[in-house]
């Protein structure tokens, strides 16, 4: 199948896409019923999400955008595959986790969003209020893995499981780097938990 | 400790509050991003590399080519190409400004170098081939270390025709007292206050711009309403 009549068959509209994006636990809800749905429905359904994950990871809206097209991009090719998996957006969620982290990947996407800013084309920015943007930014600035978990907790709201199957590590994994990431967010916001270190 | 309680902990609590505030606040604003249509990205990227793929192998073909037709008029090629890739960062790295103008000198050295060996007549040497492909290679490490920046800033950057943003809302970065700096359309603003001294952080409205210095009123101020503005005065002598 070509990548014109995968988009074509897509079944949902754009309107259905934007009001589900808007929903805090788009990525599980639609991810969950697509085992049947072309690839087009589920690139529609989940772009959103997908690019404000990129974004809570690299700060920036038009690499978070070039990295979600990427991701998207890897999860056409290998659609015959995830199509099968319970939740296929998971898989994107893991390439775009794993491309946020790559310096070259982050690079050639920074280049192609310079190159689209430069020549005017039209394009997502998020001038976040101050608190939330301060929120995501010390959120970047813990170690990789803590900041993935804790944006995959807090953007998707998802379980342990769930972030340790998109992560591909255990949960008790998952469980010390939040409790780790979340000691560490608290003190650079300067704010006081109950927790202990 | 189990993942619900776990869970239970995350969700309240300050942190909670700030992390679903933020949580909310980008998803709503990333649904404002255009989905775009993932055949043009597929075919673009395509294009980008086969546009790479095919100028690498100009460029080589060509020196392969020099270097059996016309082996003579090789180090005059590779010299012209290389004072244009010299003179190419050196007004990349004056436009960008700041500490720019340093990117050129590594180049400069190495094509300055390259010219006298050359000139001492060993052109087909390693040493003058190792300099070549060295001056090339920090060229174009300039210009990718540079070029980012002048896009960066020609997209975001104050815009020249921009208008002064009078009647403009910011908000103070610093305290002013009565001097200081606030932010107003995404720029950095010495301001003046006429509510008196004002903390960082608080909403300001542009009431007059005085050159580079903009006259700002905030409802967090001491002297409020027409005696802040000059009005109050004003309005005597009319009277």
């Amino acid at each position: 199948m070509s990548l014109d009549q995968a988009l074509d068959r897509g079944t949902s509209t754009p309107e259905s896409a934007q009001a589900v994006g808007t929903e805090r636990l788009v990525g599980r809800q639609v991810g969950q019923r697509l085992g049947t749905e072309t690839f087009g429905a589920f690139y529609r359904s989940q772009y959103h999400a997908v690019v404000a994950l990129a974004y809570a990871l690299t700060g920036k809206a038009a690499v978070a955008e070039e990295l979600a097209q990427d991701a998207f991009l890897v999860a056409y090719r290998n659609w015959g595959r995830i199509s099968g998996y319970e939740v296929p957006g998971a898989y994107v969620r893991r390439v775009v986790t794993n491309m946020s982290v790559s310096f070259t990947r982050r690079l050639g996407a920074q280049a192609r969003a310079l190159a689209r800013l430069a020549s005017r084309t039209p394009t997502w920015t998020a001038p976040l209020d101050q608190p939330d943007a301060d929120f995501w930014r010390s959120v970047r600035s813990l170690p990789p893995r803590q900041a993935q978990v804790l944006v995959l907790r807090y953007l998707e709201d998802r379980s342990s499981a769930e972030i340790a199957q998109i992560l591909g590590c255990s949960e008790a994994t998952v469980r010390v780097h939040l409790h780790n990431g979340r000691l560490s967010l608290a003190s650079r916001l300067g704010i006081e938990t109950n927790e202990r270190s | 400790m189990t993942d619900k309680n776990l869970r239970s902990q995350l969700q309240v609590g300050e942190l909670g509050e700030r992390a679903s505030s933020a949580a909310s606040a980008l998803l709503g604003k990333a649904t404002l991003a255009t989905a775009p249509d993932l055949r043009h990205v597929a075919v673009a990227r395509r294009l980008s590399v086969v546009a790479a793929l095919a100028s690498f192998a100009l460029v080589v073909g060509g020196i392969f080519a020099l270097a059996l037709f016309a082996s003579a008029a090789l180090p005059w090629i590779v010299g012209a190409v290389l004072l244009l890739a010299v003179a190419g960062v050196i007004v990349l790295g004056l436009h960008a400004g700041g500490h720019g103008w340093f990117v050129p000198l590594p180049v400069m050295v190495l094509a300055g170098t390259w010219a006298l060996v050359v000139s001492a007549g060993h052109w087909t040497s390693p040493a003058a081939w190792a300099l070549a492909v060295l001056a090339f290679a920090s060229a174009f490490v300039g210009a990718a270390l540079v070029v980012p920046a002048i896009a960066y800033r020609h997209a975001f950057g104050p815009s020249r025709s921009s208008t002064l943003p009078l009647g403009a809302d910011g908000i103070t970065i610093g305290p002013l007292s009565p001097v200081g700096l606030a932010k107003v359309n995404n720029e950095t603003w010495t301001a003046e206050s006429v509510s008196g001294p004002l903390p960082a952080g608080v909403p300001v409205h542009v009431v007059k711009v005085e050159g580079l210095r903009l006259l700002v009123w905030s409802e967090a101020g001491n002297v409020l309403g027409p005696d802040a503005l000059g009005l109050a005065n004003q309005e005597k002598e009319e009277r």
